[in-house]
């Protein structure tokens, strides 16, 4: 191998000459391969000739050639333009009208114009940001946007905002629960806020819906109660007991009331202390036959036992009204006197007591308005058996309802019972041989028609169907249509075994309703005699809840003319209407008397006033729906 | 008939159109005229003379460049390497014959042959790093590396374009 390279041999011009075909990188590679090399690499010739020759060459490209797509590599004005390059104003439009476009004054123009622009938008946000809100206009106006105080805040932290949402809302529920615990009883709060029983006597009903966890969550010692009642059913019947707070009415109208009876579905039996009848449901043929030696152990049956006049019973108290209106009030009396015998009786006379004479007054009066005259003031719960043949009277129920609502009783379904009694077809009928008594009874109590599907058996076919259209004919059969009440086939067919007594609260109520029931029971192997309960029928149809209030008030007046002048005490007057708990706002509004009742009435009578009133209520907290009836019912008297 | 005596004293006897090609023999044969004398070539060998002699031959007949032609051409000429098929072949030859081909070119002052391997040299450098040229010519890198990063920032200018 040679010491010298062979490159290295050749003259310079030759070397010059092989330099004349390399380009600017290749020389510079060969210069760095080979230093020797770098004098005639930067030959100031070499570099002159290859300048001649490329510059041109070069700029003939880049002026005039064109990429693959035939776009010429020269930028075009406007693409200089578009590119900002250059810039002026119009220079686009000058460049296509061929005129000139790139004058000094051109570009002086044309930077004033920028410095303008400049000072317009700083004018523009100086202007903004002098008319900005201030920190707490910006947070009130912002407030509907973000959820709370806080998260509007500027000064808390992010990170502190779910802490402080956390403690919010335990405070709430503390403050609720306070509520709640305070007020269940119906009492003011310490701050003076409502409480949770008159927020739900007011407008809680239909967002607290009635049911046991309710009540037991209001009052918790009502399975004290409750035991209470039940155990009266095993307690001896002549052992007098302390309390009642149940009963059971009986809402139907006259005609119904008399089929029903005609039929079976309800015994009536005469009590001839007191005149008056005593109705039960669907009792046994045997219990029909024994009703007699029972009504004869059970006597004197309590006085606030009612059931519905007769049309006949009706026009004849009517026509007696007058007359026996003191003495029946007399007779009452001795009633209560003569079943004082057994404090238990006496405690269920104490419990319901309806004046008769009202009663017969207020059906003469509006020849319906059958739960005017109820004083269930000491009655806890009141069950209603709505019975109806057609369906135009199913609105019983609903006034029922709406008397139980009235009276502070906390109207639900739940309450309500249903008993549709059916037409049958008359062929059938015909064909079928004559009811009796003892027959029809029979029929109904040992296959009601619920009862015979429910269990299957073939037996439902001996019952008539109803029929679309059928006329209305003598009742042979009912059923409930109330889809939860355990105790609806309890009442129906006395006799069941399979009683669900702790399904629903009427089921602790045992709402049995005659002795015949009772000794169905025990017959059935209960061992457990009747309960006291009552049986109170009444009419079907009924006048406006205004009206029962002013009955009630009327008979709470204890004088149903209206002549007694007593003094009114408010509160009394309240609680008699399960209404205790209104008795602070009462005294709040200045509400003391009958005379300031009276006033107030009469305040309503004045729609401008009523608004007064009604805005007052309002600023008291209160709700007018449920003592309007009652100062309503007042300015009726 | 024209006799040429190499530097290794042999002869070749060639026609003179063919020999003409070479402008140092042509002025030589026209200063001195005809004669029988042979024309010696002490820097040319006989391989080199019979490789020239056999492009000459095969390019007889061709006008040869003048001044005016070649500066007309040398725009083109100076940036085209491109080599005709048969020179290309011809000039396939090792290292040392293409330069000696190129030194008696140059000798000879035949300008085409010299522009054929003067390309062929280009083309072989071009597009090579300066270890694949190293390697190309055999040379042997005997500089430091601050010598080597001191050339090449010196050369900086010609290779960031």
């Amino acid at each position: 191998m040679n010491s010298t390279p062979l490159i290295l041999s050749i003259p310079p011009e030759v070397i010059l000459h092989i330099f004349s075909y390399l380009d600017l990188p290749d020389l510079a590679a060969l210069v760095q391969a080979i230093p020797t090399l770098s004098d005639l690499a930067s030959d100031p010739i070499l570099h002159r000739n290859r300048v001649r020759i490329v510059a041109p060459s070069r700029i003939q490209h880049s002026l005039f050639g064109a990429g693959p797509h035939g776009h010429a590599f020269r930028p075009t004005v406007g693409d200089l333009v578009h590119r900002g390059v250059i810039r002026g104003f119009g220079i686009e439009r000058r460049w296509r009208m061929g005129a000139y476009f790139y004058s000094l004054n051109s570009i002086i123009q044309y930077e004033n114009g920028l410095r303008l622009a400049r000072r317009h938008a700083s004018d523009v946000i100086s202007v903004q940001l002098k008319r900005r809100f201030s920190r707490d206009t910006f947070l009130n106006s912002i407030s509907h946007v973000l959820p709370d105080i806080e998260s509007s805040s500027l000064t808390i932290s992010r990170r502190l905002l779910p802490a402080i949402h956390r403690l919010k809302w335990s405070l709430q529920r503390d403050k609720l629960s306070r509520m709640v615990k305070v007020g269940f009883c119906g009492i003011m709060g310490p701050d003076g806020v409502l409480s949770f029983g008159a927020w739900r006597e007011s407008k809680g009903h239909g967002v607290v819906e009635e049911g046991e966890r309710v009540r037991l969550a209001i009052c918790p010692d009502i399975r004290k109660t409750v035991g209470f009642y039940e155990s009266l059913g095993r307690i001896p019947s002549n052992k007098p007991s302390s309390s009642f707070e149940d009963a059971v009415i009986y809402c139907c109208s006259r005609g119904t009331k008399a089929k029903a009876i005609d039929t079976g579905v309800l015994s009536i039996t005469d009590s001839d202390d007191s005149q008056e009848e005593k109705m039960a449901i669907n009792p046994r043929p045997n219990s029909l036959r024994k009703s007699a030696r029972l009504q004869k152990i059970r006597a004197p049956t309590p006085s606030g036992i009612r059931t519905s006049m007769s049309p006949e019973a009706g026009r004849q108290t009517a026509r007696a009204h007058a007359g026996r209106r003191r003495s029946a009030q007399k007779s009452e009396s001795s009633d209560a006197d003569s079943s004082s015998e057994s404090g238990r009786e006496e405690m269920l006379q104490s419990a319901i007591k309806i004046n008769r004479t009202n009663y017969n007054e207020s059906i003469m009066r509006s020849n319906s308005s059958c739960f005017a005259e109820l004083d269930i003031s000491n009655v806890n719960r009141v069950v209603i058996l709505a019975i109806y043949v057609s369906e135009q009277q199913p609105n019983v129920w609903e006034k029922a309802n709406e008397f139980l609502r009235t009276c502070g009783k906390g109207g639900s379904e739940r309450y309500i019972s249903k008993y549709r009694l059916q037409p049958i077809d008359k062929q059938k009928r015909a064909a079928s041989p004559p009811l009796t008594e003892n027959r029809l009874a029979k029929r109904i109590g040992g296959l009601s028609a619920g009862e015979s599907e429910r269990k299957g058996r073939s037996s439902s076919s001996s019952l008539p169907r109803p029929r679309a259209g059928a006329s209305h004919q003598r009742v042979v059969r009912f059923e409930s249509d109330h889809p939860n009440h355990g105790h609806s086939s309890h009442l129906r067919a006395g006799y069941q075994k399979t009683v669900p007594r702790n399904s629903t609260g009427l089921s602790r109520l045992k709402v049995t309703t005659s002795p015949e029931l009772g000794v169905d029971w025990k017959r059935m192997g209960q061992k457990r005699s009747m309960s006291p309960e009552f049986t109170i029928t009444i009419g079907s149809s009924s006048p406006e809840p205004s009206a029962y209030a002013g009955h009630i008030v009327g008979k709470w007046k204890d004088d149903p003319e209206g002549n007694d002048e007593r003094p009114l005490n408010v509160a009394q007057f309240l609680r008699s209407l399960e209404l205790g708990h209104k008795i602070p706002v009462f005294h709040q509004l200045h509400l003391r008397s009958d005379r300031d009742l009276r006033a107030l009435a009469d305040n309503i009578e004045d729609a401008m006033r009523r608004e007064e009133l009604w805005k007052l209520l309002e600023s008291k907290g209160l709700s007018i729906i449920d003592w309007w009836a009652i100062v309503k019912g007042l300015s009726a008297l | 008939m024209v006799l040429l005596v190499t530097s290794d004293n042999e002869q070749f006897t060639t026609e003179k159109d063919i020999v003409e090609r070479s402008v140092l023999i042509k002025n030589m044969l026209e200063d001195v005229g005809e004669s029988d004398q042979p024309i010696p070539l002490p820097n040319v060998s006989s391989s080199v003379l019979k490789k020239v002699l056999e492009y000459c031959e095969h390019h007889r007949g061709e006008p040869l460049p003048t001044a005016d032609s070649e500066q007309s051409q040398d725009e083109t000429r100076k940036r085209t390497t491109d080599i005709s098929e048969w020179d290309q072949k011809f000039i396939t030859v090792d290292q040392e014959m293409l330069f000696e081909i190129i030194l008696a070119a140059n000798y000879l002052d035949i300008k085409s042959l010299l522009d054929v391997g003067c390309k062929t040299v280009a083309n072989m450098i071009k597009g090579k790093t300066p270890e694949e040229i190293r390697k190309l010519f055999n040379i042997v890198n005997d500089f430091t590396p601050e010598e080597e990063a001191q050339i090449k920032k010196e050369n900086e200018w010609a290779e960031d374009r």
